[in-house]
């Protein structure tokens, strides 16, 4: 405790000293200042100069394979071109008005919001739910915790496969697990009623592990004596839960949803494993989308403007997030 | 919780404050997490520049990819890059045979580099052809080559043909795959047929011949028998249709009289398409005797499904896997015959250096020697390319041993080229195989509207590559 407070005190002493300079008024004093200014960027140069020598490797790399990509995905989402023949053709806006007409745009669009809705509430809760078991004291906690982050590391090819396997409705273990009740399986992954669901439970699945340890982390790092706190108020335990480990758990789920959104938005391995996006669309998500139109149709146009469209919504949704953050999350 | 009052309410929250930036993460450690997390954002990333010029070539202009000779081939005249997108029992094969041109004479060295899948492969000669470093010969399905026709990338190899290598000592229907117009583009390989596989213990069970079907509506008629079996406590499906490829609805649209197009003008949403469409949809749905299988083959081997229409070259697999007698006979017809090929073949490239593509040449004419298409067809259950493969020793004894072997050999005269949509337009076969799977996974969709949306789909593609598509074949 006595450790804590002299750290924040430390704090607190070197953020006062820095702005101490700034505090001059009236003119006399302003010209003196830029004169200062300039002989501190002069003094400075050097030291600027370096800085941008150090920095500039990164810059070249994150230049190169970040920021020109995205400007050039930009203009070839303007373009029509097959990647083979010489050049792209400039078309105007007309990728983005095939895409936001077609009627099977709108289905994918559809099936995005709700793999990505599901998965990313599915997530949360299950994860949380998971961390608040995991938590407990009981017997074999350890190996629990591993089995249930497991999935989290193996490839999604990997697990995909094992699905497939699960699915099946003839030999699979979901038949094996319906056929006591008198139920038949489902045909997962080839009945368009179903090809959806089953992906939403196999990243639910792969993902959820992850999520229930970070949780973890952030359950184990809470305050006991707010807990102790409330006992002594006589708070039953949903209470507690609900007015003190959410709230303070929220910084962590604001972590948790913004990588779900993310992961989930550019979903591809264990669809393209499980279902290729079909049958027909049902399981055809943006990012397989922009996948399907870049490299099977060889329509680099179409597949870059349903790049940009993905890259505007991640913008928004990262955007909405960051905002909410700060005025709710953060209790500072 | 309850709180007594205000000011304790107040000094409740500041604990709270104060507690929480303990848990709360730093914009460093959340940049941290999220970049461990893998945050990013997905483009399509693209090789932008275009195509060098090398000046060491004289002839087509484009360089070639790397490639390694290992010392006892070193310093040959003339190095050659075969690009395969075969990996497995094929890829071994093939590997062999090129290793068996190289030990056979002295001035070139070929290497057999496997990209992928033919998906793969083809993107990545996409990329080669932007960076302008290719390889020279290029395996392409055949549903592949197409697009690479249209785009000029394709070297016509009439001229190369010789007393060793040409139409006379090709299996004809094979070769002509390849011809536009009177020049050769693309020369079979790897081909295959369909043949439609049974169970031939659940047929005897059943009481049924020990044949194939003559007709869908025979099928159909054995059905009724077959559905009345019990396997592992479920009724037997009398068949299997798969989501994966659209080659077995093509024959069927021919079958149903029907075609997929007619040119690059689209037919998918008239006549035998749909009929075909509408027939097996009934057959799933409301005879209940048929589904869509995520994997045909394994479920025939397991024996919860009687038949399934499959290439030739998974005879192999489904000998291993099967515990029963496996019957194939030929697709049954409806209102006609159809029998689609498939499988890939070999392009040489046009932008590469003269010498190279003669080099390539003389491996093509190595791969279609009688022995080594033998050999190739023994390996791999694709079918004897060239005439002669079938009398070489090996082979005529297997055929003669193996009536099934045979019958994949007996129906090819009967094939007929795919329909152009298909083979041109680079996600023909994609859309047509999205239209097939909704119209076998649902019921209640209606194979009418399914097909005019696919269709309408198919006609802006073909409208794109219509000009470079009469360039080669005229209006």
């Amino acid at each position: 405790m006595a450790s804590r407070t002299a750290s924040a005190a430390a704090h607190t002493t070197s953020g006062a000293a820095t702005p101490a300079s700034g505090s001059a008024s009236g003119g006399s004093v302003r010209t003196d200042l830029r004169g200062r200014r300039q002989r501190s960027w002069r003094r400075h140069r050097k030291e600027y100069l370096l800085f941008l020598l150090l920095l500039s490797p990164n810059l070249v790399l994150i230049g190169t394979f970040e920021y020109w990509p995205v400007i050039y995905n930009a203009y070839l989402s303007l373009t029509r071109w097959n990647m083979l023949s010489g050049v792209p053709e400039w078309v105007g806006l007309d990728n983005y008005q095939y895409l936001l007409t077609s009627s099977n745009f709108q289905q994918v669009m559809m099936n995005t919001l709700l793999f990505t809705g599901t998965v990313v509430i599915g997530s949360v809760v299950l994860g949380l739910a998971l961390a608040v078991l995991f938590n407990q004291r009981i017997k074999g906690r350890g190996l629990v915790r591993t089995a249930a982050f497991a999935p989290h590391i193996v490839s999604g090819a990997a697990v995909a496969t094992l699905w497939l396997f699960i699915f099946d409705p003839n030999y699979g273990l979901s038949r094996v697990l319906l056929d006591p009740f008198g139920v038949a399986s489902p045909r997962w992954v080839t009945d368009s009623d179903w090809a959806l669901v089953s992906l939403i439970i196999v990243y639910l699945w792969k993902g959820v592990g992850f999520i229930a340890i970070v949780y973890l982390a952030g359950l184990q790092s809470m305050p006991e004596d707010v807990y102790e706190a409330a006992k002594i108020d006589g708070a039953g335990s949903w209470t507690t839960f609900r007015r003190i480990t959410l709230p303070l758990l929220s910084p962590v789920t604001f972590f948790v949803m913004v990588i779900t959104i993310i992961g989930t938005f550019q979903a591809y391995d264990m669809i393209a494993v499980m279902t290729g996006g079909g049958p027909g669309n049902a399981t055809t998500t943006l990012s397989w989308y922009i996948y399907e139109q870049g490299f099977q149709a060889s329509n680099a146009g179409r597949g870059a403007a349903g790049a940009m469209i993905l890259f505007v919504i991640l913008l928004i949704v990262t955007g909405l997030q960051t905002k909410f953050v700060q005025r709710r999350v953060h209790y500072r | 919780m309850r709180y007594r009052n205000r000011a304790q309410q107040a000094s409740r929250r500041d604990l709270i404050r104060r507690r929480s930036t303990l848990i709360q993460p730093s914009r460093r450690h959340f940049l941290g997490m999220a970049a461990a997390a893998g945050a990013g954002i997905p483009i399509l990333s693209s090789c932008a520049g275009g195509v060098s010029e090398d000046d060491d070539d004289s002839g087509g202009g484009m360089g070639q990819v790397d490639i390694s000779p290992p010392g006892k081939f070193s310093g040959r005249d003339i190095n050659i890059v075969m690009w395969s997108a075969m990996g497995g029992v094929g890829g071994e094969t093939l590997d062999a045979l090129v290793e068996e041109f190289n030990e056979s004479q002295e001035d070139i060295y070929a290497e057999v580099q496997f990209q992928g899948d033919y998906h793969e492969s083809s993107s990545k000669l996409t990329a080669a052809l932007q960076a302008g470093e290719i390889p020279d010969v290029m395996m392409l399905a055949d549903t592949f080559w197409g697009r690479y026709l249209l785009n000029d990338v394709l070297e016509p190899l009439t001229d190369y043909l010789d007393d060793e290598l040409n139409r006379d000592n090709y299996i004809d229907v094979l070769y002509d795959e390849g011809l536009v117009g009177e020049d050769l583009y693309w020369l079979s390989f790897g081909r295959s047929t369909p043949l439609f596989y049974y169970n031939k213990e659940l047929f005897a069970e059943a009481g049924l011949p020990d044949r194939g079907p003559e007709t869908w509506t025979e099928l159909r008629e054995w059905g009724a028998e077959l559905t009345q079996l019990q396997v592992q406590g479920k009724s037997l499906k009398a068949h299997a249709f798969t989501g994966g490829d659209d080659w077995q609805f093509m024959a069927a649209t021919w079958q149903f009289g029907g075609t997929l197009s007619d040119g690059l003008e689209v037919t998918i949403d008239s006549g035998g398409a749909v009929d075909a469409a509408e027939w097996h949809q009934r057959f799933i749905f409301e005879d209940d005797m048929a589904y869509l299988s995520q994997s045909p083959g394994e479920d025939f081997s397991a024996g919860v499904v009687a038949t399934f229409i499959g290439s030739t070259g998974a005879l192999g697999g489904v000998y291993e896997a099967a515990k029963f007698d496996v019957g194939t006979a030929f697709l049954p017809r409806e209102v006609a015959q159809g029998v689609p090929t498939g499988g890939n073949g070999f392009s040489i490239l046009k932008g590469a250096a003269q010498e190279r593509k003669d080099a390539a040449f003389e491996l093509l004419k190595f791969l279609s020697r009688p022995e080594n298409s033998a050999k190739w067809t023994l390996a791999t259950g694709y079918l004897p390319i060239v005439q002669g493969a079938a009398d070489e020793p090996e082979l005529a004894k297997k055929l003669d041993e193996d009536p099934n072997f045979s019958v994949a050999v007996e129906q090819l005269p009967d094939a007929q080229p795919s329909d152009a949509i298909r083979s041109y337009l680079p996600n023909g076969t994609d859309l047509i195989i999205a239209g097939i799977q909704q119209i076998y996974s649902s019921g209640s969709a209606d194979v009418q509207s399914v097909f005019s949306d696919v269709a309408e789909e198919l006609r802006q593609g073909a409208e794109d590559i219509a000009d470079d598509y009469e360039r080669y074949f005229g209006a």
